[in-house]
């Protein structure tokens, strides 16, 4: 007995000295991100990336007159909402923080944005979370995004699709609401511009073989494949089923499926796919990447250059305000994000500071030209990426 | 008191006390929604140990009926859309209609003439007319507005209706699944049971016209009030005023308006919690209740003793396979109740987010830390497991910060400590785990009456 109650002692102690928050002045962004679970080796570098933002901000020494920013992290585990709304409750009611940058992904946005963001009164900005049915959520305007949703890359996709005069293809999607949502608005698009779909059919990610998929894909007829899919999962063996039978050459990617680690795997064999994925070859990403690969944050993944821009926008949106309280951070996002004002990119925090510490307005780019509609969410804008003598190049921005 | 007495107090006792401290050194907020998720968690964790704890059927299939629940929370709540109910609600009627016909006439046929052969070609022919009209009737429903509807809709009935809805739609699963898979023993019974699981979420993954499917129904209407509502509601502003008169007064009246409304906002955020943890609770207690009559009634003795020697009962004249049907229905209904309860929280269905990790395995430990055979445990247990799965993450924090604490700010392993401390709570578990099996291999509440 005495053993087991020094163990509830010893509990007590542990979890009364946790709870306890240390004061300081740095003023704190929470980082909710899928730090475990099914995204977890996207999380890092995202959050690496919004951190930069905040040091950035931290070392102009002119945020809020001098104050220093902190982030602190939560895990939104990406799927589980009860624990990612709970996360998001620690770093609002416990560790105070201003707004927060994330959750990750679509489902636990919506949890956190209907039950966090709106009853607190907390900006969230995610940077990644793409579904198209979250543009409706019951945020009451809390809720932002810096990650374009899913209806509008698949139009893109369809317009580069038929401009090449491929009127004929198979669809193959993973089964998540990233897959099926894209699935769903290229489909619509790409039937309205006289394309036909001769077959679509989803893949669970995670098999070891995909050549069923690809054999029943194949019957279709289709010569050409379109893979709404992950890199690392079943987008990759549905490629490699098909160039192992022969059934289709000839790829249509998405972001998921955007990476170097596809063409080192398959080099030529790919050359004649394309894609698109989020971010232009404009002055805004190019500075970015001078920005990112200085700081040691590798770009050659999605929504790291839209985690640094929400992270800037609520950096800003404090500035604008002169003030890091919630209320004040949330009535000044839009006003910064978008025009008029002096256009600020990635890097040039440091002079959106300073216009804004004497009354001026600005409007700020970033990394991936930000521009909110009145729902406060970004347009997007999406570079085509083509596969020459096997690696991925950017030939033209939508 | 005797020992096993003093157990319960100081396992419940501690339980209260560590949500207390949560509440005092971090916020009510996150206490709340702590105590909100542990009872829901210990529902579930009942479900399993009525069928593991009291009848010994190894069910690892819980993920499968929570979802179960979680649709009928959407199928009951969410209101109809007109347009896809207009265009397609009447070739889904005419496909349900042709199948429960199939399936009526099939068993109409066994039954009178034991043919075989025309049962198989009724059912064919019946697959094969279903499958027509069913294959027309999806795409009309689904093609209407796919981003944001594409289904049915619900029922608009009241969402506390969903709970006991989702009981009977995970208890007519079970019933089905039970009577195909529960002559299978113990290990094989768990295979079938994980494989079904899946099955189950691989449909409401891909029926759309049903739940949307992987798209996700966002926007399940709530029972309680709205936090936005309160906070604009004259009787909760003077409510809250009233409360707190006494400090405000302490305060410059220039600052009384804005304190005033940060505490509206926290009360409003805590008044919706405790609605939940209410209701939670209430639905806690009648089924440990019912649970615990049910244990220690000649039924359950007759339960307890298939468990133990299913041979023995067996020739006592006990019919073991209508017992082990009982409690596998009764256990997944009290699973399916739990989920809707889930659901109807979280606010939203994501059939994408149904895991075995989280929805079984997890589960799982509750039982199992907490004592399988005793429901008080499953409720400590469910407690515990889920007050550490979300405590473990600032805990991590601290631990990480605290052992590296004599390095450089700059250090690479601080860093990297930092960085990852969330997987500890994937560590958390499993040394609770071991440690509760070490020390107490029944479980910290551990069966009371084995002897019959």
């Amino acid at each position: 007995m005495k053993k087991y109650l020094n163990f509830i002692v010893s509990c007590a102690i542990v979890i009364t000295m946790a709870s306890v928050s240390f004061a300081d002045d740095a003023i704190k962004i929470g980082l909710l991100a899928g730090f475990t679970g099914p995204i977890e080796s996207l999380t890092p570098p995202m959050a690496a990336a919004a951190e930069l933002a905040m040091s950035e901000a931290s070392d102009s020494g002119i945020f809020l007159g001098g104050k220093k920013i902190k982030s602190v992290r939560g895990d939104s585990t990406c799927i589980d909402a009860a624990a990612a709304t709970a996360a998001a409750e620690r770093l609002v009611t416990v560790e105070n923080v201003v707004a927060i940058v994330g959750p990750s992904c679509s489902g636990t946005s919506a949890a956190v944005a209907t039950k966090v963001s709106a009853p607190n009164g907390i900006t969230t900005i995610s940077s990644s979370a793409t579904s198209a049915a979250l543009s409706e959520v019951e945020d009451h305007g809390y809720f932002f995004r810096t990650a374009p949703s899913d209806a509008r890359q698949g139009q893109v996709l369809a317009n580069i699709t038929i401009d090449k005069g491929i009127k004929k293809v198979a669809i193959t999607y993973t089964n998540n609401d990233y897959g099926k949502g894209l699935s769903e608005s290229f489909g619509t698009a790409y039937k309205k511009l006289g394309g036909e779909i001769l077959m679509i059919s989803s893949h669970e990610d995670g098999k070891a073989d995909y050549s069923a998929e690809v054999g029943t894909l194949s019957a279709s007829g289709a010569k050409v494949l379109v893979i709404f899919g992950f890199i690392d999962q079943g987008g990759k063996g549905i490629i490699q089923a098909s160039l192992d039978s022969g059934a289709f050459g000839s790829f249509i990617f998405t972001d998921g499926m955007i990476g170097p680690s596809l063409t080192k795997h398959f080099g030529k064999a790919l050359n004649g796919s394309y894609g698109t994925m989020p971010g232009g070859e404009s002055a805004a990403t190019k500075k970015w990447k001078g920005i990112a690969e200085s700081s040691g944050i590798a770009i050659d993944g999605p929504f790291r250059g839209s985690s640094y821009d929400a992270t800037a926008l609520i950096i800003l949106a404090a500035q604008a305000g002169n003030s890091a309280d919630k209320t004040s951070i949330h009535k000044h996002v839009m006003a910064v994000a978008n025009a008029p004002g002096v256009k600020i990119f990635a890097g040039e925090l440091k002079k959106g500071l300073e216009i804004l510490a004497k009354g001026g307005e600005i409007d700020y780019v970033g990394a991936e030209d930000v521009e909110f509609n009145e729902i406060g969410e970004v347009f997007g804008t999406y570079q085509q990426m083509e596969i020459i003598k096997g690696e991925f190049v950017s030939v033209k921005v939508h | 008191m005797s020992r096993y007495n003093i157990r319960v107090a100081t396992s419940f006792g501690t339980m209260f006390f560590l949500l207390l401290m949560v509440g005092f050194g971090q916020s009510w907020s996150l206490s709340l929604s702590i105590v909100n998720l542990c009872l829901i968690s210990a529902i579930m964790a009942l479900g399993v140990n009525i069928q593991w704890g009291y009848a010994g059927l190894f069910n690892v299939g819980i993920m499968g009926f929570t979802a179960l629940g979680g649709l009928s929370a959407v199928l009951i709540s969410k209101g109809s859309i007109k347009e896809a109910v207009k265009a397609g609600g009447m070739k889904m009627l005419v496909v349900i209609l042709i199948f429960s016909l199939t399936i009526a006439l099939s068993i109409y046929i066994y039954k009178k003439f034991k043919n075989k052969g025309l049962v198989i070609a009724i059912l064919l022919a019946g697959y094969f007319i279903t499958r027509h009209f069913y294959l027309d009737a999806t795409q009309t429903i689904e093609a209407i507005n796919p981003a944001f509807s594409g289904y049915l809709g619900g029922l608009e009935l009241p969402v506390l209706l969903s709970w006991i809805a989702g009981g009977f739609l995970a208890a007519g699963a079970a019933w089905l699944i039970g009577k195909i898979s529960l002559g299978l023993r113990t290990d094989y019974l768990a295979i079938a049971t994980l494989g079904i699981s899946e099955i189950i979420i691989a449909i409401i993954k891909n029926e759309d016209w049903l739940s949307r499917g992987v798209k996700n129904v966002t926007g399940i209407p709530r029972p309680v009030p709205y936090e936005i509502d309160l906070q604009q509601a004259d009787w909760f502003n003077e409510l809250v005023a009233k409360l707190y008169a006494g400090s405000l007064d302490l305060l410059p009246v220039s600052e009384h308006a804005a304190a005033l409304k940060a505490h509206i906002s926290d009360a409003s955020i805590v008044f919706v919690k405790l609605c939940y943890s209410g209701l939670f609770l209430s639905v806690l207690l009648l089924i440990i209740i019912l649970a615990g009559l049910a244990l220690n009634s000649p039924w359950g003795r007759m339960v307890r003793a298939i468990r133990d020697n299913e041979m023995a009962a067996s020739a006592m004249g006990k019919n073991v396979k209508q017992r082990h049907l009982q409690i596998f229905v009764i256990g997944s209904a009290i699973a399916g109740v739990s989920g809707a309860m889930l659901a109807t929280y979280n606010g939203q269905f994501t059939p994408g987010s149904y895991i075995p990790l989280r929805y079984t395995f997890l589960i799982w430990v509750m039982v199992i830390v907490g004592g399988s055979g005793n429901n008080l445990g499953s409720v400590v247990g469910g407690f515990l497991i889920w007050f550490l799965w979300i405590e473990a993450e600032p805990v991590g924090f601290w631990l990480a910060d605290l052992s590296t604490s004599f390095l450089d700010k700059e250090n690479y392993i601080r860093q990297h400590l930092l960085n990852n401390a969330q997987y500890i709570r994937l560590i958390f578990m499993g040394a609770v785990l071991l440690v509760v099996m070490r020390f107490s291999p029944d479980g910290i509440l551990p069966e009371t009456n084995k002897k019959l």
